[in-house]
């Protein structure tokens, strides 16, 4: 097997990341709606930390995809 | 990826940055800001300086009135006193008109009282004479007897009643 | 692949040669000083002639420097002054930089000389207008000054033995952790905006190359627009939180 196709997979590998980013923004999102439903009032306050907390969340996924990339340019 | 990382890009997108950086914070940030906050000073000051200066006229009208009071107060004093003066003058004046006139009255009383004795002495001398002459003359004709006798003093004791 | 190869590959214009260095001038540090002197005649413009009532233009740069100011306040507290001014311009640099992509209609070069005819653009230089943030060398840049501000006002408002002594924060056993915590946050702050960036500049244009018309333009509301704005304002927002916990 050439060494570019296990790269490859290691790419491909490295993009499941994304799933703990998923369960992360999953999570702040349902308590987000949790909060806003409970306190309707609070609701511009709570977006704003959601799409900060989704963001930092996000991160995880974005290193993933960083080494996704380094290694695809590994390939050619 | 990480083979185009170059030091003199680091270089110049640091001194990008930082002349970005001073020139806005010249032009924008240092500016809009100072501006603001002089605003806001200026206003609180200008307010603070409205509250100081209604705060003195309050003091003011405060004093004003007070003094306005005292003044009426003494001016109603004086009136009282002057009022008062007058009363005790007024009367001691009436007073003294009276003891006055009492004093006339009574020397004048006591005046009419000796000249009335005084006119009644000399009526009665007057009019004993005037008997004495007149009974001289009825004593010529007829003035022997008793009747006449009693006449005449009776005639005397009812002048001198009068 | 060829295509995001190219995409990743830094596209360099010319090079300057200064003291006998050769310094590459890329794309990227183009849109830059587009986008610098963009800025600087947009904040010119709007703090001409301040007035005591504000009215039009005015009200903008007003707004527009309360916000910052109280966000900075909000995250940063009484030593807001210093670093008001740095995390608004890194803020505005950053959002025109990630939304620039709207404009990459726009020709440069040969096709601009072509289009207008002007004597000005005929040896303009040919570049992409693509955002610099997709470009590794200018967020890193960016990490890396977050990092020296964070540990220079540190020094500053602590003096160095506050500063020694923060490092051995809950314990002495935290000391290489919190050494490398510095890195870290180099690292985080540079890759999540570069990565954003670049996974949002990827994916528009897998989308401009599947369906050309209509389509793309709500798409590039979300990739473009939401996506750039809130990018800039995840970094200035951990930038300040950073700071915030070296000055207290």
């Amino acid at each position: 097997m050439p060494i570019g196709g296990l790269v490859a997979i290691g790419a491909g590998i490295a993009v499941f990341t994304g799933i703990g980013a998923g369960i992360g923004i999953g999570y702040a999102a349902s308590k987000a709606a949790e909060g806003v439903s409970r306190q309707p009032e609070a609701s511009g306050k709570i977006t704003t930390i959601t799409l900060v907390a989704s963001a930092l969340a996000e991160a995880t996924a974005i290193y993933g995809f960083v080494i996704a990339l380094i290694l695809t340019g590994k390939i050619g | 990826m990480f083979e185009s990382l170059n030091a003199f890009k680091f270089l110049m997108v640091a001194l990008n940055l930082l002349i970005l950086y001073f020139i806005m914070k010249r032009l924008l940030f240092k500016r809009v800001t100072d501006f603001m906050e002089n605003r806001t000073n200026s206003i609180k000051e200008s307010i603070d300086s409205a509250e100081r200066n209604k705060a003195q006229a309050l003091e003011m009208k405060q004093k004003y009135e007070d003094q306005l009071r005292t003044a009426r107060d003494e001016a109603d004093k004086i009136l009282n006193e002057a009022r008062g003066r007058g009363n005790r003058e007024y009367d001691s004046i009436v007073a003294a008109a009276k003891q006055e006139a009492e004093r006339v009255l009574a020397s004048a009383r006591e005046e009419i009282e000796r000249e009335r004795a005084q006119m009644l002495k000399e009526i009665k001398g007057q009019v004993a004479g005037l008997a004495l002459a007149a009974a001289s003359k009825v004593i010529e004709a007829n003035m022997n007897t008793e009747s006449n006798r009693a006449l005449v003093d009776k005639f005397i004791d009812e002048v001198g009643a009068a | 692949m060829d295509k995001l190869n190219n995409v990743l590959k830094a596209n360099d214009i010319f090079n300057i040669h200064i003291f006998g260095l050769n310094i590459p001038i890329s794309d990227s540090i183009i849109v830059m000083w587009i986008i610098s002197v963009f800025l600087i005649i947009f904040a010119f413009v709007i703090t001409r002639n301040l007035k005591t009532i504000p009215e039009g233009k005015q009200n903008f740069a007003e707004v527009l420097v309360e916000f910052i100011n109280n966000f900075i306040k909000d995250n940063i507290g009484h030593h807001w002054r210093s670093f008001a001014p740095y995390l608004g311009t890194i803020f505005l640099f950053l959002i025109v930089a990630n939304i620039i992509s709207i404009f990459s209609i726009i020709p440069t070069g040969e096709e601009l000389y072509k289009i207008t005819g002007l004597e000005f653009f005929e040896h303009w230089p040919e570049f992409a207008i693509q955002p610099p943030t997709k470009d590794i060398n200018v967020t890193a840049t960016m990490g890396l000054m977050t990092v020296l501000l964070v540990l220079g006002s540190s020094i500053r408002f602590k003096n160095v033995f506050g500063w020694l002594k923060g490092l051995a924060k809950p314990s002495p056993i935290m000391i290489p952790f919190n050494i490398l915590d510095y890195g870290t946050r180099f690292l985080s702050l540079s890759l999540r905006l570069f990565g954003n960036i670049l996974a949002a500049f990827i994916v528009m244009e897998l989308i401009y190359g599947l369906i050309s018309p209509v389509v793309p333009a709500f798409l590039s509301l979300y990739f473009d627009l939401f996506d750039g704005i809130l990018q800039a304002y995840i970094f200035v927002f951990l930038s300040s939180v950073y700071i915030a916990e070296a000055v207290e």
